[in-house]
């Protein structure tokens, strides 16, 4: 009888599920985001509802690449905000669950645009990289900017459906904000018509389609000063393209700036701010492009 | 309660002879008992992860193929379902989507090519170690873990599908980071990758080792296997349009009755895709081994009822070969009633000990291949 009873009592634990249930996550939902605008929209949507995970990246976020325990850091948040356009190059070889996954882009994915084959090329310590492939300062389009922003609100709303709400509210408001950017962009860009501007790096292609602006690029970097062939590739530029200002990425060397401005040539900081400032936010930063371009432009 | 004790010492005298009659009735027990509950067993097993599967798409085809394959990880030659229709299923938002790509193995274990929601959907825990992060990581079923003997920190390489075929796929090694816990399903037996490792491993995505970029000769011109290293990691890509690359398998999880409907719907009058309920096709499938089990069942009825009849030869003989030792006892005192009490006691005891033996012996064989039942649809 003790073994029938012992036999009865094997079976009930057989019978055990094998592996118990994840454990509910406690707390605020984790959100991570691969670049700064992303972290921007998601501050302004969702303020300190969610934790943010925005890791510091030494350089463009663009060509961050993580460590498998940096990867993992993703992987635990509860949703994963891509850039797309092949924003996060690092997306690419890493391991992120679908279903936390959202492509804030995806509703304009088939107005990508395709950048030609070029040279690899580096940033100071930040590694070899190159442009090739989809250009993807999406943001940088402020139509496409509040698309991207759209896509984040519906994701957070489907996170935290009991503040939909004032996750609206708050979407509302950065809405104005982009729009705001959109309006005053558009009326800069209506005023330079067709003016020849240059880009520093090729990093303006959505901001020129957008708002119908001619910018052609080179391959400079605000902190390096250009070899000779870079001064060569700028003279044969203008050539075809007599462009007086040209658009930075961030601050340019003070040197580069004067040698620039002998040649006739002003020097512009129109900052993606693809990563955290130091003391300022996306919005701030966009709202000095645009007047930094209005003051280029010479409108009042 | 005399008759038991005077029948168990009438039955330890004749140990050998009890001992024949015990071990055959508790054969012709335990041969029914032990199929019924083998094929319980399998039927629970097949039905517990087909329940835990609500959809599954694949290329047309073979219906029981196309959900063996899913379930079990089956080998499928029967076409592939292309990134795109995943990425489709995925945006139209009904509900959870995981690709599937098994078509390689490594160590002689299924290489699994998904996602991480897939450890989530089939509520996967890691035992030991993490998930996997990057390109060429792997985690490991319980079983395949002890079969290649490898846990975290080790690594090996995907099997060469064709010894001969030079320009083939090479064999990709794999950084195994993490164990899973044993679940006593076909998991245990996955070597699971992300799905883009798959690929890669397939010779669709590939990366540059810039060592080679000249004529100089070089030691790795001459590469047995692949291998992707945080320096070559980043150099990794693949060609062509990516939402072709394959999948051979899609589950999908959907939220309620009418997105369930909608994916079957979507479909109904696809030519190349199918999208089936592996519920509904495992059903299918059972019923088919229950029409062969009632066969046996019939079968052992009769071999149960031949059983009997040899036995009460056995008992009349018996009866006979003891008619002196019976006459005996009642010359000494004892009863007619009490010799067929004394008789009734000796057939209680074997047959209680028949039963028994044969249930445990079933319980056990059971137990034993519950294992090897569950890989059978494999």
């Amino acid at each position: 009888m003790k073994h029938f009873a012992a036999l009865i009592i094997i079976l009930l634990i057989g019978c055990k599920p094998a592996v118990e249930a994840p454990a509910p996550t406690a707390g605020k939902p984790r959100v991570a985001v691969v670049n700064y605008p992303l972290a921007f929209f998601v501050e302004r949507i969702a303020g300190d509802l969610v934790e943010m995970h925005f890791p510091a990246m030494d350089g463009d976020p663009a060509f961050w690449k993580p460590s498998a325990a940096e990867v993992r850091a993703f992987q635990s948040a509860d949703l994963i905000l891509l850039n797309g356009a092949s924003y996060a190059k690092w997306t690419a070889w890493a391991s992120l669950a679908d279903s936390k996954t959202v492509n804030t882009s995806a509703a304009f994915r088939d107005a990508f645009i395709a950048v030609k084959a070029e040279a690899a090329h580096q940033h100071g310590k930040g590694g070899e990289h190159s442009h090739a492939g989809t250009a993807f300062t999406t943001w940088l389009d402020f139509n496409q900017a509040q698309q991207q922003a759209a896509s984040v609100h519906r994701a957070l709303a489907r996170l935290l459906p009991a503040h939909s709400e004032m996750l609206a509210n708050n979407f509302a408001a950065l809405q104005r904000d982009l729009v705001s950017l959109d309006a005053d962009l558009r009326g800069i860009a209506a005023d330079l018509g067709d003016t020849p501007l240059l880009g520093s790096h090729p990093v303006y292609q959505y901001l020129a389609r957008g708002y119908g602006l001619n910018i052609r690029s080179v391959h400079w970097e605000p902190d390096a000063m250009p070899d000779a062939a870079g001064w060569a590739e700028l003279t044969a530029l203008r050539k075809t393209h007599p462009a007086k200002v040209m658009l930075w990425e961030a601050a340019p060397n003070e040197t580069i700036v004067a040698k620039l401005k002998a040649r006739g040539i002003r020097s512009v900081m129109f900052a993606p701010c693809a990563n955290r400032p130091g003391s300022t936010d996306w919005l701030a930063m966009m709202r000095a492009n645009v007047a930094a371009l209005r003051l280029a432009a010479g409108i009042d | 309660m005399n008759s038991l004790w005077l029948a168990w010492l009438y039955l330890r005298q004749r140990r050998v002879a009890a001992g024949i009659m015990v071990a055959g009735v508790a054969l012709s027990l335990y041969l029914p008992l032990a199929a019924h509950w083998a094929a319980d067993a399998f039927d629970k097993a097949l039905g517990a992860r087909a329940a835990a599967t609500p959809m599954i798409v694949g290329a047309r085809g073979s219906r029981f193929d196309l959900v063996l394959h899913g379930l079990y990880f089956r080998a499928r030659s029967e076409g592939t379902v292309a990134y795109s229709e995943f990425a489709a299923l995925r945006d139209a938002g009904h509900g959870r989507v995981i690709p599937l790509h098994v078509r390689f193995t490594a160590g002689g274990q299924p290489v699994v090519g998904t996602s991480l929601d897939y450890f989530e959907f089939r509520k996967l825990q890691i035992a030991r170690g993490e998930s996997m992060a990057l390109l060429g990581d792997c985690v490991l079923g319980a079983n395949a873990a002890h079969n290649l003997n490898l846990g975290p920190g080790g690594n090996l390489k995907t099997d060469r599908k064709n010894l001969f075929d030079l320009a083939g796929d090479y064999p990709l090694q794999l950084n195994v980071t993490g164990v899973l816990a044993a679940t006593g399903t076909a998991d245990d037996e996955g070597v699971f990758v992300d799905v883009k490792t798959a690929w890669v491993i397939a010779g669709l995505g590939h990366g540059h080792d810039e060592s080679n970029a000249t004529n100089s000769p070089s030691a790795k011109l001459v590469k047995t296997h692949l291998e992707i290293t945080p320096e070559n990691m980043s150099t990794f890509h693949f060609h062509g349009d990516t939402t072709a690359l394959p999948l051979t398998a899609i589950f999908v999880e959907p939220t309620d009755a009418k997105e369930t409907a909608m994916v079957l719907g979507r479909y109904q009058n696809n030519g190349q895709l199918q999208a089936l309920k592996p519920p509904v096709v495992v059903d299918e499938m059972m019923g088919m081994v229950m029409r062969v089990r009632q066969f046996l069942d019939a079968n052992y009825a009769l071999v149960a009822g031949a059983t009997g009849l040899l036995l009460a030869l056995i008992v009349a003989l018996s009866r006979r070969l003891r008619a002196r030792e019976m006459e005996t006892l009642f010359l000494l005192g004892c009863s007619r009633g009490t010799q067929f009490a004394l008789q009734t006691a000796e057939l209680l005891i074997i047959f209680t000990a028949a039963i028994v033996l044969a249930l445990a012996a079933a319980w056990a064989t059971v137990g034993w291949a519950r294992d090897y039942l569950n890989t059978l649809a494999g």
